[in-house]
């Protein structure tokens, strides 16, 4: 790899948000961890042939979590009682917050995807539907569906971010 | 409970914490690509000596084939081809023999003061082996060339047609003008089977005979006059 500082710098500037994505799509710290991982590995061995890496960061996220959702050992079965995040980043705040979380990872990968990409990394739908691999209606449809199953009120949500 | 969407950002960034240690991910990457390289490498010298392995069986295969079918046609009389190239005789050594076991006598014997009829026929059984012999007239000695004995045996259907040609040779002598360089032309014995041999003068008359039959004018199948031309000049 030619441009090792380059990346450093990179990681430096995106790691934690990517990192807390991971956490996010995953539900679990330690999984999260390593999804991150894999992904900015795939990062660094493509370094110099990427133009986007945070866009290439992020799809590759994303796809690994979605895949990982698919094997049955990393199965996700929703349950009534619902455990507490592992770590230090384990829910801290308001009960409300606490709740969204919970039912946060309570929802399908994709949609649980899309929400993170939506309102955590502050991807438009247009953004969203690149990295997802999926047409802009889909992300709509699909965002729809999980705000409503987290009853967020969705009034505000139809512009997006940029 | 009605969050709003300002609200589930909160919720989201919650717990956000420390970044990455590049470091450790370039390190890693790096061990993966050194992994990576290192199985592909095995993996390539795994495939080439599958290949190598495959090649020697495969030449070992064809060699052993090829050794196999040279000893069926050098014992069988061979197929379409002539065992002994250009009917110029065997291997050194090595007498040309029939599938039956006839093999080419070192000479001809006086022909036979017997009677001979032109009615009976010279082949008494089918074979698909055949051996032709070349004699020298004057001596009635096996011809040798090269330290090999001037034969030809032939198998299926060039047999076939050989025999045919010995079945349907004519009765009767024609007469007609021929060179004096053909007069002295040698003698072949044919071997079919277990018949007794049959002697072909190759002069002018191109006559057969065995010890009882004798026929006139045989006319070879095209794929024996070189060896036949080999017989007739000496």
């Amino acid at each position: 790899m030619r441009d090792e500082a380059g990346f450093r710098t990179f990681v430096e500037a995106n790691g934690s948000t990517l990192l807390h994505a991971a956490r996010l799509m995953t539900g679990d710290h330690h999984r999260g961890e390593d999804l991150v991982q894999a992904a900015l590995t795939k990062v660094y061995l493509k370094w110099d042939r990427i133009d986007t890496p945070l866009a290439y960061a992020r799809r590759a996220l994303v796809t690994s979590a979605i895949d990982a959702s698919r094997r049955r050992w990393w199965g996700e079965r929703p349950t009534e009682d619902v455990p507490d995040l592992a770590g230090a980043d384990a829910t801290t705040g308001s009960d409300e917050r606490d709740q969204l979380r919970r039912m946060l990872r309570e929802l399908p990968p994709k949609e649980r995807a899309v929400i993170v990409l939506r309102y955590y990394c502050d991807q438009s739908e247009l953004d969203t539907a690149e990295t997802l691999g999926m047409p802009v209606g889909t992300v709509k449809s699909t965002c729809a569906r999980a705000l409503a199953r987290l009853r967020v009120d969705a009034t505000t949500t139809s512009g997006g971010a940029a | 409970m009605s969050p709003s969407e300002e609200q589930l950002r909160a919720a989201l960034r919650e717990g956000e914490g420390p970044g990455l240690d590049a470091g450790v991910i370039a390190s890693r990457a790096e061990s993966w690509r050194r992994e990576h390289r290192a199985r592909r490498t095995r993996l390539l010298a795994s495939a080439a000596a599958a290949v190598v392995v495959a090649g020697i069986g495969i030449g070992t295969g064809l060699v052993l084939a090829n050794d196999s079918t040279t000893k069926t046609a050098s014992t069988s009389g061979g197929n379409a081809d002539s065992t002994y190239g250009s009917g110029t005789g065997s291997s050194a050594g090595q007498v040309p023999a029939t599938a039956s076991g006839a093999s080419c006598a070192q000479s001809l014997g006086p022909p036979a003061a017997t009677t001979k009829s032109s009615a009976g026929s010279l082949v008494t059984q089918p074979s698909d082996s055949v051996l032709l012999c070349g004699y020298r007239k004057g001596t009635r000695a096996l011809m040798i060339r090269d330290g090999r004995p001037v034969a030809l045996t032939l198998g299926g259907a060039q047999a076939s047609q050989v025999v045919y040609a010995l079945e349907h040779a004519g009765e009767q002598a024609v007469p007609h003008n021929c060179p004096t360089t053909l007069e002295n032309a040698g003698l072949v014995a044919v071997l079919v089977g277990s018949d007794p041999p049959i002697t072909i003068d190759l002069g002018c008359s191109r006559t057969l005979y065995t010890d009882t039959v004798i026929k006139y004018g045989w006319q070879p199948p095209a794929f024996v006059e070189t060896f036949l031309g080999t017989v007739a000049g000496g």
